[in-house]
């Protein structure tokens, strides 16, 4: 898939990155619909979050269907429509959801965009 | 997610909505008739201005040094704007507040100037919530605040508002679809993000990437771009 990848302050490229999986059985895999850019993204390009290092997807705020669950996620089924919150601990409209591992929620191209 | 709503009206919910009304709203505890000045009329300011509202505020004063920001506040429904650049912010909400200052500040920038100026927008017992992300450290002028009853908060979006936030989208008191301001396809991503970066140009307030929209641009730019962000 592509992704919004941070190469340090100052760089950024659109580029090829490995499809995400389920790592954990709380893992969700959400193909994205809709996604924006938030000001700390731009704070991290310019390099003033030094915690976010080169090489990080960037992107944490979506709207997506679930293509994918872990065994161990009780309340999303594939298909669902859900919102990717910012916080890790994103808890919405009753369903928990620790979207996607490190390199999500990215903007992303498994969709009809080719 | 309900399926009465578009990505558009709920996209929002996922960072700056929750931000501005847990870290600013609820920590700064606006209440009813309460003035509350917001420094910064970004997106996460902007939200603090939609966000307050749920508590019918007697006042919100937006103060930026943009002119277009503050337009924008004025439109989200702030009641008075100052401007920052041109006018003595202080003065301006002592004048507005018969001299005692604002009920709650709102850090909405994340500069130690804006920080220290939300010090002294307040009036005592007054309550600062720092909203904005920092860089650096300010100063805090406790020779004054010691004895001003004040409360500052800091924090990070929690996102526990979230569902009662969507709830309130769906029963039409809460809309945030005005912040999409420019639309890409997710393949422009790096125009977007041109655009988003160049905001006072632009006048961007929030970008919206789609899925579904064609792309403008050949997907090829795998290069490296050294863009000014």
């Amino acid at each position: 898939m592509k992704a919004l990848v941070y190469h340090g302050p100052g760089l950024r490229a659109w580029e090829t990155v490995h499809d995400p999986t389920v790592l954990e059985p709380t893992d969700a895999v959400v193909q994205i619909d809709s996604s924006t850019i938030c000001g700390t993204d731009l704070h991290i390009l310019k390099g003033d979050v030094p915690e976010v290092k080169p090489g990080t997807v960037l992107g944490h705020e979506a709207v997506g269907t679930v293509v994918e669950t872990g065994a161990g996620v009780a309340t999303l089924n594939e298909g669902d429509r859900v919102l990717v919150s910012a916080s890790p601990r994103a808890a919405i409209a009753g369903s928990a959801v620790r979207a996607t591992t490190v390199s999500a929620p990215a903007e992303e191209a498994e969709s009809s965009v080719t | 997610m309900p399926e009465t709503l578009t990505d558009e009206q709920v996209l929002f919910l996922a960072d700056i909505l929750p931000t501005a009304y847990e870290v600013g709203i609820l920590n700064g505890r606006v209440g009813p008739g309460d003035t509350v000045a917001i420094v910064g009329a970004g997106p996460i300011g902007l939200a603090a201005v939609m966000t307050a509202k749920l508590f019918t505020p007697g006042r919100i004063i937006a103060i930026d040094l943009d002119l277009g920001r503050l337009a924008k506040a004025r439109a989200f429904g702030a009641d008075a704007t100052i401007d920052n650049g041109s006018e003595d912010a202080i003065a301006a909400v002592k004048e507005l507040t018969g001299g005692l200052g604002v009920d709650v500040a709102i850090e909405a920038v994340g500069v130690p100037a804006t920080f220290e100026l939300c010090t002294e927008l307040i009036r005592p017992g007054g309550r600062v919530a720092n909203v904005g992300v920092h860089g650096h450290s300010a100063t805090l002028h406790l020779e004054k605040l010691w004895i001003q009853d004040v409360t500052i908060t800091t924090g990070l979006v929690d996102t526990v508002t979230t569902p009662t936030l969507m709830q309130l989208i769906e029963q039409g008191k809460l809309d945030p679809t005005p912040f999409a301001t420019h639309r890409f396809a997710l393949a422009d991503t790096m125009t977007a993000y041109d655009t988003f970066a160049a905001a006072a140009e632009s006048n961007a307030l929030k970008v919206v990437l789609e899925a579904q929209r064609l792309a403008i641009e050949a997907p090829h730019r795998e290069e490296l771009v050294g863009a000014v962000v």
